[in-house]
Order: C-alpha cells, then sequence, then structure tokens
C-alpha cells in the first residue's frame, strides 16, 4: 500500500471581528423619502 | 399629461424597485415615466451618498414607501405582476 | 341599609375612536368589552354626597362595595408601527372602599408586531388598583409570560407594575432560530443554528437594561459568501482577507459569550465562536463584538419593513 502522508490538523487561526452597526440611517432615510413622497411632490 | 391622474386611469403603477412602470403605453406615459425615474434616481443617489449606504438600499427602503403610499385602487407590482392595492 | 346597583354594558371596540380620543396613530380594528357590576352603597353614604357632581362621583366610588367582571375579547389593532391582534382578559374582581382587586387571570395575545413578530403570548397576571389614588391607580403583576418568536420562545419569570427600584427579572430565550434574528438586521449575512440564553432584565421608568446576559449556540454555520459589502471589504484588505475570508463559510460547534445592553438599547455582544472552514480543515476561533442599539431597530423594522411581513402573511391576498 502507499505510504500515506497524514497532516497534522492545522494550527487553528484567531480571528478579532469587531462589529458596530447603525440602525438610526434607515430610519433617517425613512423619514427623508416620507418628505420627497410628499402628497405635492412630482416624484410621487 | 399629469401623474396622479396617469395612475388613477391605471397606465402606471408604483413598483418594488422604487421606481414607476409603464402599465398602458398610452400617449405620453412612457415619457412620464422616464422623466419621474429620472429624477428619483437622482434624489436616491444624493440619499445614498449622504448616508453612505448603497443606492439598492435606498431604492429598496424607497419601494416600500412608495408602495404603503399608493392610494387603494392604484396600481402596484410587488415582483410578480400588476396588482390593484 | 343600602342601594344596589347593577350595571351592565356590552361595546364594540371598532368604533371607539368614534366617542374615545385616542392618541395619534393609535387605531382599534376591532374586540368587544363585556361589563357587568353589582354594587352597593349605604343611603347614609348617598346622603352626605356633595352637590357638585364632580366632587361627588370620587365619593361615589370610595363608598362602592360590589363584584365586576370585565371581559375584553378579540381586541385589534394599531399603535405608532406597533400591531396588535386578538387580544383578550377576563377579569373577576371585587371592589371595596374605592380599592379594587381582581383574581389571577391570563392575558393573551394570538399576535403582537413590534419589529418583530410575537405569536401566542399568554401571560399570568395579578392586577389590583385604587380608584382614588392619582399616582399609580393601576398595579399589576406579571408572571410566566411565554411568546413564540423568531422560529423559538421567549420567557420572562415574572414583572411588577410599576417598576420599583431595582426591580429585576428573567428573559429566557429558547431555540431562537439564528438565521431569522441575523436577517432582521441583515438579509446578506447568514448565520445559522438555535440561539439558547438567560437575559437578566433590570426595569425601570427609564427603560430595561441586561445585566451579564448569557447566550449560546452549540453548532451552525456563519456564511458571508453572498455579503457584497464583505467580499468588497476582503479585495480591498489584502492583508486581512488570508485570514477573514474563512468566514465566507464557517463550520461552527460552539458559539457563546456575554449581552448587555443599557437603558437606551445600546446592546454589546461578546461572542467567542469555535468553528472550521471544513473546505480546507482549517479550524478557526473567532472572537466576535457587535454593538447596535436594539430599539432604533426595532423602530427601523416597524417602519420601514412592514411591506414584507404583510406580503409573506397573506401573499398578494390582501392586496386585491
Amino acid at each position: 500500500c502507499t505510504p500515506r502522508i497524514e497532516v497534522g490538523a492545522k494550527e487553528p487561526i484567531t480571528i478579532n471581528l469587531n462589529v458596530k452597526i447603525d440602525h438610526e440611517i434607515r430610519v433617517k432615510v425613512d423619514k427623508e423619502l416620507e418628505q420627497m413622497f410628499s402628497e405635492d411632490s412630482d416624484l410621487f | 399629461l399629469d401623474l396622479d391622474a396617469a395612475k388613477d386611469n391605471g397606465w402606471v403603477g408604483e413598483r418594488y424597485t422604487g421606481y414607476l412602470g409603464v402599465v398602458k403605453p398610452e400617449a405620453g406615459v412612457k415619457a412620464l415615466v422616464d422623466e419621474v425615474n429620472n429624477k428619483r434616481v437622482q434624489v436616491y443617489k444624493k440619499l445614498a451618498a449622504k448616508n453612505n449606504i448603497s443606492l439598492q438600499e435606498v431604492e429598496k427602503l424607497a419601494g416600500k414607501k412608495v408602495i404603503e403610499k399608493t392610494r387603494p385602487g392604484n396600481l402596484i407590482d410587488l415582483g410578480n405582476g400588476w396588482l390593484k392595492k | 341599609d343600602a342601594l344596589q346597583l347593577h350595571a351592565e354594558a356590552q361595546l364594540e371596540l371598532a368604533h371607539i375612536g368614534e366617542w374615545l380620543k385616542l392618541p395619534s396613530q393609535t387605531q382599534i380594528t376591532g374586540g368587544q368589552l363585556d361589563l357587568t357590576g353589582r354594587f352597593d352603597i349605604s343611603r347614609a353614604r348617598l346622603a352626605k354626597l356633595p352637590e357638585d357632581p364632580v366632587l361627588a362621583s370620587p365619593n361615589l366610588m370610595a363608598g362602592l362595595e360590589g363584584d365586576f367582571s370585565i371581559r375584553l375579547n378579540r381586541l385589534g389593532g394599531k399603535a405608532d408601527g406597533y400591531e396588535f391582534n386578538q387580544v383578550q382578559l377576563p377579569l373577576q374582581g371585587v371592589l371595596t372602599d374605592g380599592q379594587w382587586h381582581a383574581e389571577l387571570t391570563t392575558l393573551k395575545a394570538e399576535r403582537i408586531y413590534a419589529g418583530v413578530e410575537l405569536t401566542d403570548l399568554a401571560v399570568d397576571l395579578n392586577l389590583s388598583g385604587d380608584l382614588n389614588h392619582k399616582v399609580s391607580p393601576v398595579n399589576a403583576r406579571f408572571t410566566g409570560l411565554s411568546a413564540e418568536t423568531l422560529g423559538g420562545l421567549v420567557l420572562l419569570d415574572r414583572m411588577n407594575y410599576p417598576f420599583s427600584g431595582g426591580e429585576t427579572s428573567e428573559l429566557t430565550l429558547d431555540k431562537l432560530d439564528l438565521s431569522e434574528m441575523i436577517a432582521l438586521g441583515d438579509r446578506q449575512i447568514k448565520v445559522t443554528g438555535l440561539l439558547n440564553g438567560t437575559l437578566p432584565l433590570r426595569l425601570s421608568d427609564t427603560g430595561i437594561a441586561i445585566r451579564q446576559g448569557r447566550v449560546y449556540s452549540s453548532e451552525g454555520e456563519i456564511v458571508l459568501r453572498e455579503n457584497s459589502a464583505w467580499q468588497a471589504m476582503l479585495q480591498q484588505q489584502a492583508a486581512l482577507a488570508s485570514q477573514l475570508r474563512h468566514l465566507n463559510n464557517l463550520h461552527y460547534d460552539l458559539m457563546q459569550g456575554d449581552i448587555e445592553m443599557n437603558e437606551d438599547g445600546q446592546l454589546t455582544a461578546v461572542l467567542t465562536i469555535r468553528g472550521e472552514n471544513k473546505a480546507e480543515s482549517q479550524p478557526v476561533n473567532l472572537n466576535f463584538t457587535s454593538e447596535q442599539n436594539i430599539l432604533t431597530l426595532l423602530k427601523a423594522l416597524r417602519l420601514s419593513d412592514h411591506i414584507d411581513k404583510s406580503l409573506s402573511e397573506s401573499a398578494q391576498g390582501m392586496y386585491q
């Protein structure tokens, strides 16, 4: 049988990930769209 | 051609994409739709840049808004064809 | 001797807006209120009532003795983006000297939408109050709240209202579907697994805080392959990409962490995740910290996500 080369389990790598999510933007954009499409605008 | 009239006659409708769609190509309807959509895309781009989010993100939010604000009886496209709200 | 007062009323709540000023953006779409009461008031007490009805009514109330039944059925409506359907509350109680006390009962709601869907909510309720007590006319003690949400269950052991200073309570998360939870914030991130947790809450008039919450999930996947922002970042940050690319498809066998949230909704999650990029059999230890405002997220969802909600529920039918 052909010798099988057993690769040792790889060293674990460490990943540090910091995420800051700003949901305020969706609320803000929603308000701006609300004005944009208000009754008298020619866009709606 | 007035946008509200075009909507009430069922010639145009709001789409989930955030843009107007032609339902019946009566005279002047296509021109009206292109004109309104061109104005909208400019405003969406400004909004996206100002809030540093993608244009698609703004279009998605706008799509929900225009459908929400469509008057009952007018036409909307939620992704699979025109419907009466 | 005493005068007996027997009251009975049935109200259709759908028209309540016509004769009761509802707060702005509040709409009652349906529901019934059945009221019955049998009260006695001593003639002596009646005789002493002041002429002016405004002064008389509190005195009258204070003098009533008797029992009441108030049944709220199928209440439905909307308020400021929130929605509630099929709310039901049966109340039986007694009134003496202006103090009333209702027997232990159960408040139920088929659906409550607060940006997140809560269904089959039920909570046991002890209600009592004082008709003349201006500050807090009602005292409520909630126990054993449970509701289905995000594919799992949330349970709250107890809560008193009004909140005394250091009111603490414990929120339990039971097998919440992480993919549904993550999709609330961002649809291009896929994280699977069932999240369990215990979140000690501190309730006060300024809001709800989480102190030393613990969450964990025993197994699942983190898939960032379809996230355009993530892929763009990997291209720009070649140095980091060699490591971060493993998160394109990472299988994890342990996720656990601490949750803190203060009264204004700012939530910090510090998670340690042990996983492996199976494609390259590369073990990965991920220390993930995220910070976001949950109240703002829920508000954003109530504002703009509503269309998806009604779409998924009744498809186009609702829009015929």
